[in-house]
């Protein structure tokens, strides 16, 4: 079977913040019975886009769009804004009608090597043999599985009252850190049902049932051979593995936003000087700490995203999910084939901006002018949702829209397709050889 | 006699130092009665007041400004007990004015408790005891007893390094006072953060044993003087946070366990109550004082309460350094490339010698098979750590400011301390060789360079010695002049970074004045055109397999430069930035370690002084070079 697709279909569905992206292959003749092939990338949100349909509603709309079958699904990596639709109680009965012959997740999600966090995801890596992992590939896990841990007993900090905006940033972000157990059961099901991939960059990827679609795995690395990948994750784990990393009990103490309690005569502490300089610096010292190593957490999971490079019918697509300058690295400047990925990566048509527009994403030097330079219309679809994620760097960032406003760019954004039409996805399409463009 | 001898060995030291680094006697509380306040301080009252309860002297000032303040600290900490009592010690520190908090000219106690929001008030007058005062249940709880602990043991710290190196040492970030923050947040953790300008101690409900009582970094002895060595050695050597290879992070850790060593030797009640022996008579026998015994005393161990802490920060190289295996292919083997496990092997060197002079100097003491005096044998031990605490720390003088290894700390050691101390009856010298020589430590001769007296000694055309003394700019016209014969290669980035003048007492008794000043030198390129210049240049970079060729690299260079009171050049210890051999030793490692930035540039240099290191290494991430958006 040689034949390539005619016709490509991208949907990025207004889920607010998160992704949920529909790859569709139309071909001139059927195979097997049909004459399309649907692959799912990523179903979740951290905050749906107001008046935008529900996951429950996208789901309906996946239905729609597949006719009612999906030949694949890839799950990036395991954030709540890419995962939390899988739910069964969301979406995931739903995608499980559908039947998704390949499930597809980085090799951070292998059952056995998932690292088993309470409440969150690779529960089966309890009872899971250690299989081959090297001391590297262990400590990345290691590192993902305590900042879960960790993450999780934040997320759990009971606040009263009003927080401020530090801890509400901490607090929001270390519930995104949270996996779904639901949705990772869902797709460690589908898998089981299926062909299950777990990938790493430079692995091959035969998915029979997409004739003429070709998928280069550009990311996660290996930390094996890009030890740089680690570097975050293996100062942290010292960190998170410790015997007292940050106590959420005592965050949840100062939380409160109490008065400062004065015990005896403070001098002039609580006056201006340099001593009250002091305590404003150690006041916001947990919460500073508990959101750093959040911050981190959420780095060090994106970056076990994978990066996909997608050609078919002659057209090239990037789906880099929410990948960061770490992940990029290795394929950028490392990897064997690192030049021949970057002349591929100059041809690419459409692609999926990294991370929802954030600022270390799309790395500005390495990766931007690739994608800047020729072909003259460049798709650029950003899945995202202003004034949500990270108040001290906004997502998206404005440098960043700035540039994409220019040629070769054309943007296009779910929460902006969603205002000035109602539509409920970034719909392009192409036909042949042609370029890309809103679908009819 | 040895005592004698001891005092003879020590001739060459810096102005003041005297014995006053020999701190005054502590005494654990299960001693009888001869803490001078103990009566008062167990009947709660404050023993320096009149029979009316007034007190009896101003509140910030020193009981008696003729000699030196003494408060009381807590010895080791206070999972520490002789005789089911928290082990104390009394130590001298300078006698200033205090106000409260304590709160002095280099350190300012702030107990304020960011995970409480709670701030405590200090007490009125630093100078009464309160550790002294505190009956052991409650050194957990007393504020005052923190507040103290802290300030006296980083006090006497710092004391021991301005004592060895004959000078006021400034800190790492701009201002005078370093914030001592005794209960900051609820964490097992510590770390010295010049950011704040502050130390921030952490407590924590231990997880052994369950229940137990709350665990206060501050009140650990070894903690404090830890953290505050971090802080003196970022002031001294800002470079050391650079990227380079294992042995400079390594050095940081363990001078900081070395110093906390080593330190608790001074506090001379301590040392007697952790020595073996007769508790009638006093005298135990020689097999008990071997190095080997010794290495297992609580001396040797510390931090004990601390342990899970002090693991947290990384420091773990304090446990029990010493009695790790002597192997010289310690330093080549994969375990020992983490700076952390790295740095216990310099501790080991470390401390084997000290153990090794130690009990050489007890062999000396009595006929062999019959038993010694625990004094005694206290005694020997102190003047050792005293003296090896020395060494070390005069050694950092003679440091390279960049890309310092293990053997650059040996040599240089020797060097400073043959200077300081020529007359090396008691073998020191020979005991540090040695024991550096079985954990693979060298020392390496060639790297010093001395320079008094040569033929083709440096030039002095237009150089005048008073501005060489103090001025940065007149020390570079000097290197440049010089650049020839010091080998410096003046094609690339070239800055003198500091100019230090100091004094010391030399070995016949006069006071020398000396300059120290250390120059860097930076090159960046891709790894291409630094293989091409390396090849040029008659050398070979090499290149780690799969570092493509337009990687950015950024190479170090510099040197210490020490000259005399007329202003020559004494020592050169130098870092070539074009030792094309080091240069590739440290590619290969940072590469291999994966300690790219995020571009994956290579060796870049950064900036992060010590201590940031917490915030940076569990935070956003400073270097994107350009990539952000």
């Amino acid at each position: 079977m040689s034949q390539s697709p005619s016709r490509i279909d991208f949907r990025a569905y207004n889920v607010g913040f998160g992704d949920c992206l529909l790859l569709s292959f139309g071909y001139d003749a059927a195979i097997d019975g049909r004459a399309e092939r649907h692959v799912l990338i990523d179903f979740g949100t951290n905050k749906q886009a107001v008046g935008g349909p529900s996951l429950r509603d996208v789901a309906a709309l996946i239905e729609a769009d597949t006719h009612g079958k999906l030949d694949a699904v890839v799950l990036t990596h395991r954030h709540r804004d890419h995962l939390s639709g899988f739910d069964p109680a969301i979406g995931g009965a739903t995608i499980a009608k559908l039947r998704p012959d390949a499930i597809v997740r980085p090799w951070t999600e292998r059952p056995d090597s998932a690292p088993a966090v309470p409440g969150g995801h690779g529960m089966a890596a309890a009872s899971g043999p250690a299989s081959a992992r090297s001391p590297n590939q262990q400590k990345l896990l290691d590192v993902l599985g305590a900042g879960a841990r960790f993450a999780g007993e934040l997320a759990a900090v009971p606040y009263a009252g009003r927080r401020s905006v530090a801890e509400s940033s901490m607090s929001a972000l270390a519930a995104m850190q949270l996996g779904n157990a639901n949705a990772i059961a869902q797709l460690d099901e589908l898998a089981a049902a299926g062909e299950a991939h777990y990938l790493k960059a430079g692995d091959p990827l035969s998915l029979g049932m997409l004739p003429g679609v070709s998928v280069s795995v550009l990311g996660p690395p290996d930390p094996d051979t890009w030890p740089a990948i680690l570097q975050q994750a293996a100062q942290s784990k010292e960190y998170w593995l410790g015997a007292g990393s940050v106590d959420p009990a005592a965050l949840a103490a100062g939380a409160a936003g109490s008065p400062i309690q004065v015990d005896g005569d403070a001098g002039s502490l609580m006056e201006p000087g340099p001593g009250r300089w002091l305590i404003d610096r150690l006041d916001d010292h947990l919460v500073h700490s508990a959101e750093r190593l959040v911050h981190q957490l959420d780095g060090v999971l994106n970056n076990t995203s994978l990066v996909l490079l997608v050609e078919a019918g002659g057209h090239r697509l990037l789906l880099p999910g929410d990948a960061e300058i770490e992940n990029w690295g290795y394929a950028l400047t490392a990897a064997p084939d690192h030049q021949s990925i970057c002349d591929r990566l100059r041809g690419v048509e459409l692609w999926k901006v990294g991370h929802h527009g954030s600022r270390n994403a799309t790395p500005k030097l390495s990766l931007f002018p690739l994608l800047a330079s020729a072909p003259p219309n460049r798709m650029a679809v950003m899945s995202t949702l202003v004034g949500f994620y990270d108040k001290t760097n906004p997502v998206p960032n404005q440098a960043l829209l700035d540039s994409l406003a220019l040629p070769p760019f054309k943007l296009l954004r779910t929460d902006q397709v969603a205002r000035s039409s109602g539509a409920r996805a970034v719909h392009l399409a192409s036909s042949g050889s042609g370029a890309f463009g809103p679908a009819d | 006699m040895a005592a004698g001898a001891v005092a003879g060995r020590r001739v060459g030291r810096p102005i003041d130092s005297v014995n006053r680094l020999v701190l005054d006697c502590g005494r654990g509380r299960a001693s009888s009665g001869s803490l001078r306040n103990d009566a008062a301080a167990w009947r709660g009252e404050d023993p320096m007041a009149d029979g009316a309860g007034r007190p009896t002297r101003f509140d910030s000032e020193p009981p008696d400004d003729r000699v030196a303040g003494r408060l009381t600290v807590i010895a080791q900490d206070p999972s520490v007990k002789v005789s089911g009592e928290v082990l104390r010690a009394t130590i001298t520190i300078p006698p200033e004015r205090l106000e409260p908090g304590p709160r002095g000219p280099r350190f300012w106690v702030v107990d304020y408790d960011s995970s409480a929001r709670r701030l405590i008030g200090p007490a009125p007058d630093p100078w009464t005891d309160a550790v002294a005062a505190a009956p052991d249940e409650s050194l957990a709880t007393d504020p005052r007893v923190r507040a103290q602990n802290v300030y006296v043991v980083a006090t006497r710290t710092l004391e021991a390094f301005e004592q060895a190196l004959g000078r006021r040492l400034g800190w790492g970030f701009a201002g005078h006072q370093l914030y001592l923050v005794p209960a900051a947040f609820a964490e097992a953790n510590a770390f010295y953060d010049p950011d704040s300008s502050a130390i921030l101690f952490g407590y924590f409900e231990p997880a052994e044993p369950p229940g137990g009582p709350t665990v206060y970094t501050s009140l650990s002895h070894d903690v404090v003087a830890h953290e505050t060595t971090h802080a003196i050695l970022d002031g001294l050597r800002r470079r050391f946070e650079e990227p380079s290879l294992p042995d400079q992070a390594a050095f940081h850790e363990a001078l900081a366990d070395i110093v906390a060593l080593t330190s608790v030797f001074s506090l001379r009640e301590t040392v007697l109550a952790l020595i073996p022996g007769d508790p009638v008579t006093g005298m135990v026998e020689e097999e008990r004082v071997t190095a080997g015994e010794l290495a297992r005393t609580a001396l040797l161990g510390l931090a004990e309460q601390f342990g899970a802490a002090i693991r947290v920060h990384g420091g773990d190289a304090l446990r029990r350094s010493v009695t790790l295996a002597a192997n010289p292919g310690l330093l080549s083997a994969p375990a020992y490339q983490e700076p952390h496990a790295r740095g216990e092997v310099l501790v080991a060197a470390v401390g084997n010698a000290l153990l090794d002079i130690w009990t050489k100097r007890l062999v000396d003491l009595h006929a062999t098979g019959t038993p010694l005096h625990r004094t005694r044998v206290a005694e020997e031990g102190i003047k050792t750590a005293v003296n090896v605490l020395t060494m070390c720390i005069r050694a950092i003088d003679y440091l390279p400011p960049v890309d310092l290894s293990f053997d650059d700390f040996a040599t240089a050691l020797l060097a400073a301390d043959e200077e300081m101390v020529p007359d090396d009856h008691h073998g020191y010298r020979d005991t540090f060789r040695a024991s550096f020589g079985r954990y693979g430590i060298g020392e390496e001769p060639p790297r010093l360079v001395r320079t008094f007296g040569r033929a083709d000694a440096p030039r002095y055309r237009l150089i005048h010695e008073e501005e060489l003394r103090i001025r940065r700019d007149e020390v570079f016209r000097w290197i440049w002049q010089n650049a020839p014969l010091l080998g410096i290669a003046t094609d690339y980035y070239l800055s003198v970074e500091t100019v230090t003048p100091c004094a010391r007492i030399a070995p016949d008794g006069f006071v020398v004045r000396e300059v120290v000043a250390t120059y860097i030198q930076m090159l960046d390129g891709t790894a291409a055109e630094l293989g091409t210049l390396a090849g040029h240049l008659g050398g070979e970079l090499v290149i780690p397999p799969g570092l493509a060729d337009d990687t950015s690299l950024e190479l170090l260079g510099g040197g210490t430069l020490i000259f005399d009171e007329f202003g020559r050049l004494r020592y050169h210890q130098p870092k070539p930035l074009l030792d094309w051999d080091r240069q590739s030793r440290r590619l290969a490692y940072l590469v291999g370690n994966g300690l790219r930035d995020s571009r994956g540039g290579v060796g870049f240099s950064e900036g992060i002084p010590l201590g940031q290191r917490f915030a940076v290494m569990h935070g956003d991430r400073t270097d994107t070079r350009g990539e952000t958006w």
